[in-house]
């Protein structure tokens, strides 16, 4: 049995039927393929490209950017099957409670559920990115580690696990991992090289009658689907949606001009802070990932939920990126600071020091449509980009905290390296994790999809992903979108039963 | 087997001398400093290695821009305890000073401060 079809070899002008049409085989579309085989709902999914990369399907993805300078649009994501964990990291690790909080003094805050929503997902997301067992932040408790004694207060030990590694180096790429098991699914269709161009309305504009199809060898064709699902990253999704403009001419599901907007990226300042440890050598697992527990894993650090709450401050996960040399003025210091506080130096340690943190969500980052069209005829993405000198200082309020504790608990000192805007935008660089243009909400003039994915307005349009991420947390998207995933594959079995 | 005392003795003056040789290469060091005499030095005699701490004390004025060393000190002499008491106190409340990034508890920051101003003002 094979479920994959090439689109290129359907007759042009062909119509095809379907319980639920998924849009994009990346994480999230491939997760809910999976997650509903067996079930009787008859699955198409739509992947844009085909098991390798491919320079002209990838080319589809150009567009331009204003604002802070961003990655370039066609190289932060990748266009076949498997999406972008054909170029992930492989970290993971679930977002925290407070991220799903709504936070008086954060606006745009809060997601429609808590944590407690997403919790039995997690074990099945978790054999999905194939990270293990779910160990995270009880490694201490499941093998012999040593970590940075930092005492009481804002900062403590954190732990990534990783996605499966093969060889030395690569993660599980879904689509290269799972093809075989999709293949086997029996009410799957998996049309590679269909790219969605347009979604069509019925003429009342509250639901989808049609999607139109095309691949770059010129075949068109329609589908005619009870229900949809997006999963085509979040800024496709918002892409799609935007230039689906013949009814509405805001976009589909755009009434109150939320799509595309509110979208995110994690910031990564590299070699933003040097620590000196004073008693010697950081554990191994802080530098890089470990074997233990039956687990790839590493220790991080971060701001704690309390911490955030009474300084107001974001997710980070603060990295050690590797050895330092100290100059005259970093040995001066440890120096005398060990020695005025009566702390023992002699086997300082320095290394440097990497992040990702959670800006603020804002309404003006946002990808709308470019005047150019793609060789398909559709608008290319536009990206306007930004990042607020609070985002900076949130981040920076978390090293002060990290620097008073490491000096109150004689573990070491911290030399924090950036203080202006400019010093943070010199060599930034992003996560590749982009969220937030479809964000849910349960009411419409504030999120595009309520707390289902069910876009506002349109009775059978789902969309799946980060883009749904209201607030981001510092947690790496993958993990946590496939286990938003697995929760929307039990909605629509609900749906059908 | 006769066994004289002078060999024991020689030995034993060889040791005593290799101990003093290497206790002098230790603490020559830090004998041979420059300590940086100042009206403060109620306050900067509590560092160690002046010499290492003006160079921090020249990144925190840097930071701070005007310094005035006899405010600073003043500052510091009404506070209770040892530098070393005001430095973890000032830990513990929160008040720190960076010099070129570098988180320092405030006090021991000015105390370097008052050391890099007084080693500018001494030539």
């Amino acid at each position: 049995m094979n479920s994959f079809l090439d689109a290129r070899t359907l007759p042009t002008g062909s119509n095809l039927e379907t319980d639920l049409l998924i849009i994009g085989g990346g994480p999230a579309g491939i997760t809910l393929a999976l997650a509903l085989k067996d079930s009787p709902i008859q699955v198409t999914l739509l992947e844009s490209g085909g098991m390798e990369f491919d320079g002209p399907t990838q080319e589809l993805y150009e567009g331009p950017e204003t604002g802070t300078p961003y990655l370039p649009l066609n190289g932060s994501r990748m266009r076949f099957l498997g999406g972008s964990t054909n170029h992930w990291g492989g970290w993971c690790r679930p977002l925290e409670k407070i991220d799903f909080e709504k936070r008086d003094w954060l606006a745009h805050s809060g997601w429609p559920f808590g944590r407690e929503v997403l919790e039995p997902y997690y074990p099945r997301a978790q054999e999905m990115v194939e990270a293990g067992p779910f160990i995270y932040d009880e490694a201490p408790a499941k093998f012999p580690v040593t970590t940075l004694a930092l005492g009481s207060g804002g900062i403590e030990t954190v732990w990534f696990q990783f996605s499966k590694m093969r060889g030395s180096v690569l993660p599980t790429h879904f689509g290269e991992r799972y093809a075989g098991d999709l293949k086997q699914v029996s009410n799957l269709k998996l049309y590679t090289h269909a790219n969605a161009t347009a979604l069509r309305l019925a003429p009342d504009g509250k639901s989808l009658k049609q999607v139109d199809a095309a691949t770059l060898s010129g075949v068109k064709f329609t589908i005619v689907p009870k229900y949809v699902v997006l999963g085509a990253g979040a800024i496709e999704n918002a892409r799609l949606m935007l230039a689906s403009n013949d009814m509405m001419k805001t976009g589909v599901g755009n009434a109150n001009d939320l799509v595309g907007r509110y979208f995110s990226d994690h910031p990564l300042p590299g070699n933003n802070a040097t620590l000196v440890t004073f008693a010697g050598k950081l554990s191994p697992f802080y530098l890089g990932t470990q074997h233990a527990g039956g687990a790839h894993m590493r220790a991080a650090f971060a701001p704690t939920e309390n911490f955030r709450r009474s300084r107001h401050v974001l997710g980070s996960l603060i990295t050690v990126d590797g050895g330092a040399k100290l100059d005259t003025l970093g040995e001066a210091t440890v120096q005398t600071a060990s020695e005025t506080l009566g702390y023992d130096a002699g086997s300082a340690h320095a290394y440097t020091i990497g992040c990702g943190f959670e800006p603020a969500p804002d309404p003006d980052r946002r990808i709308t449509l470019d005047t150019e069209r793609d060789a398909l005829g559709m608008p290319r993405s536009k990206l306007n980009n930004t990042i607020s000198d609070e985002d900076f200082a949130r981040y920076r309020a978390t090293l002060e905290e990290w620097a008073r504790q490491l000096l109150a608990s004689g573990a070491g000192l911290l030399q924090i390296h950036h203080s202006t805007r400019e010093e943070w935008l010199k060599g930034l660089d992003w996560g590749n994790h982009h969220m937030g243009t479809t964000r849910m909400h349960t009411d419409p003039k504030l999120g595009v999809t309520d707390a289902d994915g069910l876009v506002h307005g349109i009775a059978n349009l789902f969309v799946s992903g980060s883009g749904l991420f209201p607030t981001y947390g510092a947690s790496n998207p993958t993990m946590n979108l496939v286990a938003l995933t697995l929760r929307l594959a039990d909605h629509l079995k609900g749906i059908f039963k | 087997m006769s066994v004289t005392r002078r060999p024991v003795v020689l030995s034993a003056l060889a040791l005593i001398g290799v101990g003093m040789a290497a206790g002098i290469a230790v603490e020559a060091p830090r004998l041979l400093r420059k300590r940086i005499r100042s009206p403060y030095d109620d306050i900067t005699d509590q560092i160690g290695d002046q010499e290492q701490a003006a160079k921090v004390g020249r990144a925190v004025i840097a930071k701070l821009g005007n310094f005035d060393s006899a405010k600073v000190a003043n500052s510091l002499r009404i506070r209770k305890g040892t530098l070393a008491d005001m430095a973890h106190a000032d830990i513990d409340a929160d008040k720190t000073l960076e010099a070129n990034g570098w988180v320092l508890p405030e006090s021991l920051a000015l105390a370097c401060a008052i050391l890099a101003d007084q080693a500018k003002a001494s030539g």
